[in-house]
This record gives C-alpha cells, structure tokens and sequence, in this order.
C-alpha cells in the first residue's frame, strides 16, 4: 500500500438534490490507519450515501447539499482532485453486473489504472497481482459475462485493489452472492487482511460471516446519524435488543445467548461467534455442574417441525421433468418434487442449479420438457398452461419487476377481479394495505417505496389474487433484520391461513426456522427432499450443493448435539437438560 | 446475447487490427454500392465469403446461416423494388394481368437485395472476428476517437445483454400478474406495462455504472493509457492497401468484360439515348 490513512468525518450533512430531507445529518465518524470497520444500519438509513462521501463521488460527481468534512488521511474531499482521491480511495459496490465495465478480465483490472495514466508497461505485473489476491489468476483471459456472481464480485475486488488504494469501501458486497460464494469472498477478504494494510470500510446486512473480520462496528440510526460506535463486543454486549430494535441483525450466537440468559441460564460474557459460544456453554457448564459435569446429549422434541407425512393431497407434484433452454443449456433433469398442501415448503440450492427455472415450470412460464406436473390435482398441459396463475402467484426476486401501476393502491386493485364491485374492491384493498403495513404509502409511487416495502407490496399483489399456492423467490434477500422479520410473518400468517408457500432461498437459518419440507437442486436434480431436521443431518449433501449449515446447528455439531436448529429447540433443550437453568422461570416465560 | 456473436480464435482476420479491417472492409463495402448493378455486389458478396474461408476459417455456409435473418428482408426489398419500379425501361418480360416486371427492374432490385446482403456479410464477418476491447482501444488509438466517446460505446455494447435479461423478468413477472390475459387496451397497453419498469430499471442500472465508472476514476485525467495496445503491423497495412487494389482491379475487370452498368453512367447514357 502507498501509504497508510485513516478516516475522519467531521458534522457531515449532505441532501441528495431531488430529496426534500437530508439523508446524513451530522455524521461524526473516525476510522483509524488499517482498522477494518463494519458499518451498519437499516436499509435506506443513509449507509451507501455514507460510503459515497467516503469515496469523494459525493459532492464530486453526484450533486447535492454538501456540508461538513470528509479527511482520507491528509485530504480533505472536498477540496481534493478527482484522480488524487482515485488514487487513495477504492469503493466496491453490491450489484455485480452495474459495476464492471470491459468485456475481459484482465481488460477490467486495467481500466482503473487507464484512467489514472498508470505506465502500460508496468500493469501486467499489477493485474497479475490483484487477480492473484483474489483467486481469479486463471481467469485473466476470461469473458466476464461467462463469471459467476461471486467471481464478478471478487474480480470487482481486484480492480480496486490494482489501483493500491490506502482505503477500501465495500457496500453490500455479497448482497447478490449466495452461501458458498460469499463465504469464498470473506476468505479473501481475511487473506487481504494479512497481505494488504487497506483502511476498510464494510457495509452488510448479514454478519454472521464478516464479524471475526472487523476491528470495531458503526452503527447508524434512521435518522442518518451514528447511534453507537465501538468494538463488536463492546456493541453486543451493550445492547443486542436494542440492536435489534434499530432493525440491525445481531449475530446468531448473541441471539442464542440472549434467549438462553433469558431463561435463565448465566451465561457469560458476549460470544460473537459461534466458536466463542460454544466455549461459553461449555465454560458455564464446568462452572455450574461442577467439574466433571459432562455434556447432556440430547435431541430436542420435534414440535415445531412436524412431518406432514399425515397430509396426503399435494398442492404440487412433479414427476421426471426435464427443461434445457434454447442455446442447449440443460437446466433441470428429471425432477420429481411433491409439495404438500398447506407446507412452508423451502427449495434450496447454489446460484445456477435450477432453482429460479423450476419455480417459472412451476407457475406455467416456461413449459416443461417431457414428465408429468399437477397442481392441486389436475395435470397441467399446453391448453391450460396459461391458466396456472389462477392456482399459483409467483413473487420475484426483484419486487419492482411485478410494478404496473403508478400508485400503491392501484396496484392492490389491479391485482383484484373486475368484477368485483366498487365497495367491495375497496374494502378489501384497505385490508391488505392494513394486512401488509402499507397503509400510509397508498397514494406512494412503488417505485420510491422502500427496499422492505417493496417486497412486502409485491408478495399483497400476488396475495390479492387469493391463489391458494405461492412462489417467493428469495424473499428476505438484501434487507435489514427488521424487514425480514416483516416479511417472514406476513409469510407464515398466510401459510396459518392455508396457502402453500414454496420459498426459494439461500438463508438456511430461513428454513431451519420455517420450513416444513426442504428440496435440495444441485446442478438441476432434486438430491434431496425431507424435513429439514433430515436435511441438516446430512452436512456432506449440504456442502456438495453449495450450501450451510444454518449456525445454530453449527453451534450443535460442534457440541456433538443433534437436532438443535433454531432458537426453540435450544431453549427446550436447555430447560429440558441444562441443569443450571431455573426452570420455574422458564416455564413463566413460556407461557406453560 | 450481442456479445457471444464475437468468435475467439486466432486467424490472420482476428489479428487485424480493428481499424484497419474496417477500412478494408469499408472498401468493399463502399465499391457495392457504387453501382446499381448486380455484377459488382455479388462479387463482392462472394468476396466476403472467401475472406471469411481464407483469412479467418469460417465456412461460407456457416456465414450464410448468420445471414439468413437478413436474407428475407433483402428478398423482400428485391421484390418491392422490381414491382414498383419506376425508372427508365424497355419491353417488359413479365405481366401477371396488372402487374408488369422489367428487366431494368428485376436489375434494380436484385441489386438492391445484394447490396443489402453484401453490407450484412462483411458486418457479421467483422463483429465475428473483432475482439470488443481491442476494437475500443484501436477506435481511439488509430481512428483518434475522443477516449470517453469509445467508452460510452462499449458501455452501450454491454448494456444490450443486461437489459435483454431485465425485459425477459419484467415480462414473466407480468404474466403471473395475468397482465396478458386483461382485455383492454391488448397490446399498446403491454407494451406501456413493460416499458415504464424497463425505463426504470434501465436508467439506474446506467447510473449504477456510471457511478461505477467515475469510483475507478474514468474521466479524471485527459489523457488515459493502454493495457490494450493495438499497434498497426505490417499485415494492416498490406491488407488494407490490398483491399483497396483488389477492389479498383475487380471493378476495371468487370468494366472490361462490359458487365458494368454504372448507376450514373448507366443513366446518362439512357438519358442521352431517350434524346
């Protein structure tokens, strides 16, 4: 690295020029020469525009209200060239596809260094390296459209690091990426941190994985000020409810912790991973049960997740079905897939295995190659392919893609049947603006509405249409703690109503937490389906299909305890075993 | 997908140099259309095709199935213009009971036809064997084409596939909204709902890279350097003054076997005959 800089943002106001309200108001932030610092935040709380006054793009290329100080080491933004701050400053940004610019590898790693007039000769060497950083040596001559999300986002990675800047801003960064590809980024990230002495700023949603990487955490309220500052632990063990609260996710070995405290088992201190948890559960259980004290095993009941073998009507089943797409690609090869009637129902698997093409045969937009798919009962064939919307709704991944109509209202009534009459169409568009929290938004442009809000508007539109299955596509994908929790209620309220939700998603948490059945796809076979309870004993399937363990079943294995996935089953483990934890007052809490 | 159409391999076609391939090409191009006469663009038709076979391993045929797209809109240029043909003539060789078809006309036409299908060979020929990135960078290394200009291009070439996937979404997102089953309005309505997320989606996703571009420091200096480097050798020059030879040498022979009939000779000599 050129030189080592720290940064310091002194009363930083800035106003984008179409917003009537600032997005920063009095930002104080100080981040010192080579500390790694996780910034975090509700979605829309002003973190990107944050990064962006960081990188100097703010107030140089994007107008606005400006008003404060930005210092990159000795400069001061403001009042330093464009190329100066190139030099010193690298930002890279969440969507893969928006942000390289050359058709080769090797072609984006130099454009950087083109623009700032780097010697030709000399960036060979300097393009070698970065790919080398990032394990994308053997791509150099690559196209990048052939590039998998993970490898466009590490090849964006490169592209800064070519440039040496002192520091480093990373917004979003695994976003997009799924389990195996952004635990692939973070090893790279970790490795950088040995080899690079980069200043770093981190913007994520999700920390489980970036947490054992960061020095201190920043945390920035709604209004777009910073609310706390400090070390994880410090931030933690201060205030993980609060956290929460502030719609920030809070690692799952904080979350465990706290509910175990909360029932009375003393924990100690604040595990921020799931290798310090586990050293504190066994730690107090030394303390408490006395030396010899040896673990309890044990399986938790399994009450939440029952097996729906009990259900035999199948709201989707398919039998031995293939789809290639027209440049010959085969995308699915002789699936079979039952979804019981009424399920949460999770479909799992790595970017690319066939996922999204399964959901689209599913809601009759691609048709199937050969083999045998009905819905409800009643096969589906070319005449009434069309037809399947009225059974199944379909929310996309990117919620603004379903958008018809100008106002949010209208796009509830568009969703209803025209035959309906006006009272009655408008009674039941104020029920699901209730039902879905979208009340104040009616007469908002869907367009403006939140990242949550969005989601949440395009899951009320497909639910308007009263189809008794529905499809979501990575539903709680890119947003905040509080939004997915949102989201997910309103999901398991209307499977309590009687929908099937199939839920196509990477967060293994998700369906630990949720999912009756799971179905794996890798490379377009269905290799697994059954409880996800059967599903987690099977870590080798898991990793062969690019997935994870959700972390508390890590958390489990690592205990050599089965069958603790989620937050309940530790605690009625805990109460049913642990033999510290008071359990008169578990069972108050409890409700029992 | 645009990109795909480029076919990496390493033939002396390939190794041109960009600019210099578009000068040839140019010329052969250009001598097409020259005259409206059916001669010269089938010669050069087919000269695009021994070009393709010779200098970069492409087999005609295989040309030829890339052409087919535009070979119905050339037969129906050929048609259209023979029938409508208005321009001086002799006896008709044809009439289907209204309908009279000249032989200057059926020329005119299957000229035009030619002429279209001559500038589709060597387009295709040329976006087959050029390189995106060393076409950008010869662009504004030999053609001194402004740098942020050549940029905006390339920006544009990358964009066809990113909005191509954002329509084929929007589009399947619709249809489960049963957008193509409403009655009113039918397809101008479609069109509209398609559109207005696309615009949106378009917009920022040029944003985005515009952002993306300024964060890497595109633009800041006036002058920018090359990791590409795309020298003119010895073989542009001999193939672009080849080129430019074969052309004139093709043209002279055609004229000397008297199956030229240049458009402006052609129709001063009519004239002068009417006279």
């Amino acid at each position: 690295m050129t030189a080592e800089y720290g940064i310091r943002v002194n009363a930083l106001r800035f106003r984008y020029m179409d917003s009537p309200t600032p997005v920063l108001n009095s930002v104080d932030m100080e981040i010192r020469p080579g500390e790694t610092v996780l910034l975090l935040g509700r979605s829309g709380c002003g973190k990107s525009t944050l990064a962006l006054c960081l990188d100097g793009l703010i107030p140089h290329e994007i107008p606005g209200d400006f008003d404060g100080e930005v210092w990159i080491g000795p400069y001061m933004t403001l009042h330093t060239s464009p190329d100066r701050l190139r030099q010193v400053v690298g930002i890279v940004f969440q969507d893969p596809e928006a942000q390289l610019v050359m058709p080769r590898v090797d072609e984006e790693v130099a454009f950087g260094l083109e623009n700032l007039a780097f010697p030709a000769t000399a960036m060979p060497a300097r393009i070698g390296n970065a790919l080398a950083l990032v394990g994308l040596s053997e791509k150099a001559k690559a196209w990048v459209e052939t590039l998998s999300g993970g490898q466009k986002q590490r090849l964006a990675l490169a592209a800064v690091l070519a440039m040496q800047p002192s520091v480093l801003i990373l917004d979003e960064p695994t976003a997009n990426l799924d389990p195996s590809a952004t635990l692939a980024f973070y090893r790279t990230m970790e490795h950088l941190r040995h080899s690079t002495k980069a200043t770093t700023l981190l913007i994520e949603h999700r920390i489980d994985a970036t947490l054992p990487l960061v020095d201190r955490v920043v945390v920035m309220g709604e209004d777009g000020r910073v609310i706390t500052a400090g070390s994880p632990r410090e931030i933690y063990a201060a205030s993980d409810a609060a956290l929460q609260r502030e719609g920030v996710w809070v690692p799952s070995s904080c979350r465990l912790a706290a509910a175990l405290r909360s029932i009375g088992w003393p924990l100690e201190g604040c595990p921020l991973t799931i290798a310090e948890m586990e050293q504190v559960i066994r730690s107090s259980l030394v303390l408490h049960a006395g030396a010899g004290a040896s673990l309890p095993i044990g399986t938790a009941a399994d009450t939440s997740h029952q097996a729906l073998s009990g259900h035999p009507d199948e709201a989707i089943s398919v039998e031995g079905v293939s789809f290639a797409y027209p440049d010959g690609t085969v995308a699915l090869r002789d699936v079979h897939l039952h979804v019981p009637r009424g399920s949460f129902f999770a479909l799992v698997g790595a970017n690319g295995s066939g996922k999204t093409t399964l959901a689209k045969i599913l809601t009759g937009l691609l048709p199937a190659r050969n083999g045998k798919i009905s819905i409800l009962g009643q096969e589906v064939t070319s005449r009434n392919r069309s037809q399947i919307s009225r059974w199944v709704g379909y929310v996309f991944q990117n919620p603004e893609h379903q958008f018809v109509a100008e106002r949010v209202s209208d796009e509830l009534a568009y969703s209803l049947d025209s035959q309906l009459e006006a009272m009655e169409r408008q009674r039941r568009i104020e029920k699901l603006l209730a039902q879905f929290g979208l009340s104040d938004e009616r007469g908002s442009n869907p367009f403006s509405l939140s990242q949550g809000q969005k989601r949440r508007l395009s899951i009320a539109t497909m639910v308007a249409m009263e189809q008794p299955i529905l499809i979501l596509d990575e539903p709680t994908f890119g947003q905040d703690y509080r939004s997915a929790q949102e989201v997910m209620s309103v999901i398991r309220s209307l499977q309590q109503a009687g929908t099937t939700i199939v839920c196509i998603t990477h967060d293994m948490q998700l369906v630990a937490d949720y999912a009756q059945e799971v179905a794996v796809i890798e490379q377009g076979q269905v290799t697994f389906q059954g409880s996800p309870r059967a599903l987690f004993r099977q870590p080798e399937l898991l990793e062969r299909a690019g997935l994870d363990l959700p972390p508390l079943a890590v958390l489990g294995a690592r205990l050599g305890l089965e069958g603790l996935y989620t937050v309940e089953d530790w605690l009625l483990w805990a109460s049913a075993y642990a033999p510290i934890v008071d359990k008169a007052h578990y069972c108050r809490t409890q409700g029992w | 997908m645009s990109v795909s159409l480029y076919q990496e391999n390493d033939t002396f076609l390939h190794r041109l140099n960009p600019v210099a391939k578009i000068a040839a090409f140019s010329c052969f191009i250009l001598a097409s259309t020259l005259y409206l006469d059916v001669a010269v663009p089938f010669a050069m038709l087919v000269l695009s095709w021994l070009i393709g076979w010779s200098l970069a391993h492409i087999s005609p045929l295989a040309l030829l199935r890339r052409l087919s797209p535009i070979l119905a809109a050339a037969v129906g240029l050929t048609i259209f213009n023979t029938l409508f043909y208005g321009g001086p003539r002799g006896d008709p060789i044809l009439a289907l009971g209204p309908i009279y078809i000249w032989r200057e006309g059926l020329e005119v036409g299957s000229s035009i036809g030619l002429r279209i299908l001559c500038v589709a060979s060597y387009s295709i020929l040329y976006v087959w064997t050029t390189d995106p990135g060393r076409l950008v960078a010869s662009l504004i290394q030999q053609a001194r084409m402004p740098y942020r200009l050549a940029y905006a291009i390339l920006a544009a070439y990358r964009f066809v596939p990113i909005l191509q996937r954002e329509l084929a979404n929007i589009q399947a997102a619709q249809q489960v909204r049963a957008v193509h089953l409403r009655g009113h309005g039918g397809l101008f309505r479609r069109i509209v709902s398609y559109s207005i997320p696309l615009l949106v989606s378009g917009i920022r996703q040029a944003e985005r890279l515009a952002i993306a571009m300024d964060a890497r420091g595109f633009g800041t200096l006036p002058e920018r350097t090359y990791y590409v480097r795309t020298p003119l050798r010895l073989a542009d020059y001999a193939f672009s003054i080849a080129s430019i030879v074969a052309c004139g040498l093709l043209l002279l022979a055609l004229g000397e076997l008297g199956l030229l009939h240049g458009f402006l000779i052609g129709v001063a000599e009519r004239v002068a005959g009417a006279q």
